[in-house]
């Protein structure tokens, strides 16, 4: 289970996780950012109320990591301990910006 | 080592074996013929004392000092070959030889009556069962039988044959000894020695020539059958040997087929297992087994082969290796596994042997029992408590005749419930009056302490039957199986359709079991990650493009207290712990996402392990859990 909400500014786009971000969930984030970066430069993510994130949502977060490199700027905020840990071992820390 | 020098090791071995045979025959065969020699001289100083008491009638000057020598000759050859233990390769031929020169010398004075003695080295050398040894013995007998007649006679030695001597006429002899004779001849007569000796040729020497050569003849074909007996002992007792050795391999394999450790499946709590078994002989007929067939159908029987030793045993393998496998790739049935099983036995079994069957499978979830009796003991069936003969319809014996049709029955078992199968050994043990332990005595045995552990109660019924006999000697193996049903009090378990759109419901699931224990929300959502992404895998990959079930069980350790979570699916084989790990050094634009999943559990869980048994896949992931 996964709610998204989009909070856009200008050129920033925030997106506020809540929830799962995992094999069932990620296609939906997926989509999500797929409509929403048209002329993003900044996209920020809160995962304040994010759980977890298993390998299907972090596959979702390299590809908008990929797309940002082209564009601009892209965090991740917010970040729990689960989280953190899971970007630690798999060294996503050294590809996202955290915060 | 090549073939080549192991065949030569072997050749030397069995030559060095019978060498060493041959050798330990000599060194006995020595030490008896120095006993002979010993007895022989014996003898002679005892025939001395006899002449010298006037009991035999022998004139000669000489039989003292011949006594004498043959002494002598007789005790230095046999005392030194005692003294040497008989340990040397030329006492035979020092000891015979004397030993006949000996009894030739004797022969040559007392010619007719020690004729019989001659004989003697030649009896003895059969005793080394050597066909040269008895026939060369046998030919020095002979000559020297020759030279002793010849002397006797050249030198009138011997008894003297009045038919050669020419006395002048009106000679008249009165005589009471042989010694007046031989004194009178020797004074008055003229001896004729050349026609002497050839009279005594033709008349004497020829006719012991042709005894004395079957004489031989005889001993030699005895000693060499005595040789060939040797060589045929030392076989058999290598054969003996080989066969016990082989007995023992056989012990150790069958009993290496059978389900030794118990609780056999410790996962399983929702039943328990126990089987023991005691073979008569070494290798016997009986046999049990249990095993799982699927995550919810655990197999057991208990069978008994007819006949025992290593036929049995043969029949036993086969049989066992049959059921387990027609029960591994059919549906759980008994009695078609046990039809299917007897189509393959039946037409091949030119021994007319056959097998007795109780053959029953669990429902574990359920606690259903369906089972199927192929002419094998009524089972014991405790309900409410109590153990009960259950009579259900036999079947034939299993390999018995084609096309046998077996049939199915159910029994409901409920939490403390129990079956106890058995063999015959049970019941037709016999004690020293010969009566059986019988169904009764089971029976209350089995009741005596139901409230036991399943180990407990076969090892009281084994206490009971071993009071029961009393030492008598078990003339059957004897086998008890028992299983006894715990019901599932806690579903630890769930069975769902591998897809994705699952994966909340064994989230859901494995959480509540979670929450049991009071999992730390980190480790629950460590542990919420690994399902993800292991079921994921199986609803991806398992069983495209088709779909299938998989499981996943919770299991609480305890000490330290820990979770482990098993999946299992009956999909392709696939191992996920031999994918590669990810290069975790790459910038955003290399990196993959592929491995990086299972990557993830190995680093989050503390144990990972994988198998693939029983046409399934199997993957264990262990999580200890700090409060």
């Amino acid at each position: 289970m996964l709610n998204i909400s989009t909070n856009k500014e200008n050129e920033q786009l925030v997106m506020e996780l809540e929830g799962r971000l995992d094999t069932t969930t990620a296609p939906q984030l997926e989509e999500a950012i797929n409509t929403s970066l048209e002329g993003i430069t900044s996209l920020v993510f809160d995962f304040e109320k994010l759980e977890y994130i298993s390998s299907a949502g972090l596959r979702v977060m390299l590809s908008a990591q990929k797309m940002m490199n082209d564009k601009g700027t892209m965090k991740v905020i917010h970040v729990n301990d689960v989280i953190r840990e899971i970007f630690e071992i798999t060294a996503f820390n050294e590809i996202l910006t955290i915060e | 080592m090549n073939l080549k020098d192991r065949l030569i090791a072997k050749i030397r071995e069995e030559f060095l074996q019978t060498t060493e045979t041959l050798w330990n025959n000599e060194i006995r065969a020595n030490l008896f013929t120095a006993r002979a020699m010993l007895v022989t001289a014996g003898l002679t100083v005892l025939f001395w004392i006899l002449s010298k008491l006037g009991v035999f009638s022998i004139s000669n000057s000489q039989i003292t000092w011949l006594v004498f020598q043959a002494v002598l000759e007789l005790i230095i050859p046999a005392g030194i070959c005692i003294w040497l233990k008989g340990e040397r390769k030329w006492l035979k031929l020092l000891m015979l030889s004397l030993y006949t020169l000996v009894l030739a010398r004797i022969e040559m004075v007392l010619t007719h009556n020690m004729v019989l003695s001659m004989v003697f080295p030649v009896l003895i050398s059969i005793r080394y069962y050597s066909r040269t040894i008895t026939s060369s013995v046998g030919i020095l007998t002979i000559l020297l039988t020759f030279i002793s007649n010849y002397l006797s006679i050249i030198f009138h030695l011997g008894r003297i044959d009045m038919n050669m001597v020419t006395l002048p006429a009106g000679t008249v002899l009165q005589f009471t000894d042989t010694a007046v004779l031989r004194e009178i001849v020797m004074s008055q007569g003229v001896i004729d020695y050349h026609q002497h000796w050839l009279y005594s040729l033709s008349n004497s020497y020829i006719p012991k020539l042709i005894m004395f050569s079957l004489i031989i003849y005889v001993c030699t074909e005895i000693a060499g059958r005595g040789r060939e007996a040797i060589f045929e002992q030392q076989k058999e007792t290598k054969d003996a040997e080989r066969l016990a050795t082989e007995l023992h391999l056989a012990k150790t394999i069958q009993s290496s087929m059978l389900p030794e450790i118990f609780p056999p499946f410790p996962e399983h709590q929702e039943f328990d297992v126990y089987a023991s078994m005691r073979t008569a002989r070494e290798v016997g007929g009986d046999f049990y087994d249990f095993y799982m067939i699927d995550d919810d159908h655990m197999a057991m029987l208990v069978a008994d082969v007819s006949g025992k030793g290593i036929p049995a045993a043969m029949f036993m393998m086969a049989s066992k290796i049959m059921i387990n496998n027609m029960s591994l790739l059919n549906e759980p049935d008994p009695a078609r596994i046990l039809e299917m099983v007897n189509q393959e036995i039946a037409p091949k079994n030119t021994a007319e042997m056959f097998v007795t069957v109780w053959l029953g499978i669990l429902e574990i979830s359920t606690g259903k029992l369906t089972a199927t009796n192929a002419g094998h003991e009524y089972p014991f069936i405790r309900q409410n408590g109590k153990f009960d003969i259950f009579k259900e319809k036999h079947g034939f014996v299993l390999g018995g005749m084609e096309n046998t049709k077996y049939q199915n029955y159910e029994i409901q078992l409920e939490p403390g419930d129990a079956v106890f199968v058995y063999t015959d050994g049970v019941t037709e043990a016999k004690n020293k009056e010969g009566d059986q332990f019988g169904i009764e005595r089971l029976e209350e045995a089995l009741n005596d302490s139901p409230e036991l552990p399943v180990s407990g109660i076969i090892n009281h019924v084994s206490e009971k039957l071993d009071k029961f006999v009393n030492n008598e000697e078990q003339f059957d193996d004897i086998t008890m199986v028992i299983l006894s049903y715990n019901g599932v009090t806690n579903m630890n378990k769930l069975t769902v359709e591998a897809m994705i759109e699952n994966i909340p419901e064994v989230t859901a699931f494995v959480e509540s079991k979670l929450e049991e224990i009071d999992c730390p929300p980190k480790i629950q959502n460590q542990i919420d990650i690994a399902i993800d992404e292991l079921f994921s895998n199986i609803a991806k990959y398992a069983y495209t493009p088709d779909t299938g079930p998989a499981t996943v069980k919770v299991e609480v350790e305890k000490d330290p207290l820990a979770v482990i979570i098993t999946f299992i699916d009956h999909g392709q084989p696939y191992d996920p712990l031999t994918s590669e790990n990810p290069n975790l050094s790459l910038p955003a634009e290399k990196r993959e996402i592929g491995g990086l999943g299972i990557y993830l559990v190995k680093k989050t869980m503390d144990d990972i392990v994988y198998e693939y048994k029983n046409g399934q896949n199997i993957l264990r992931i262990k999580k200890e859990i700090q409060v």
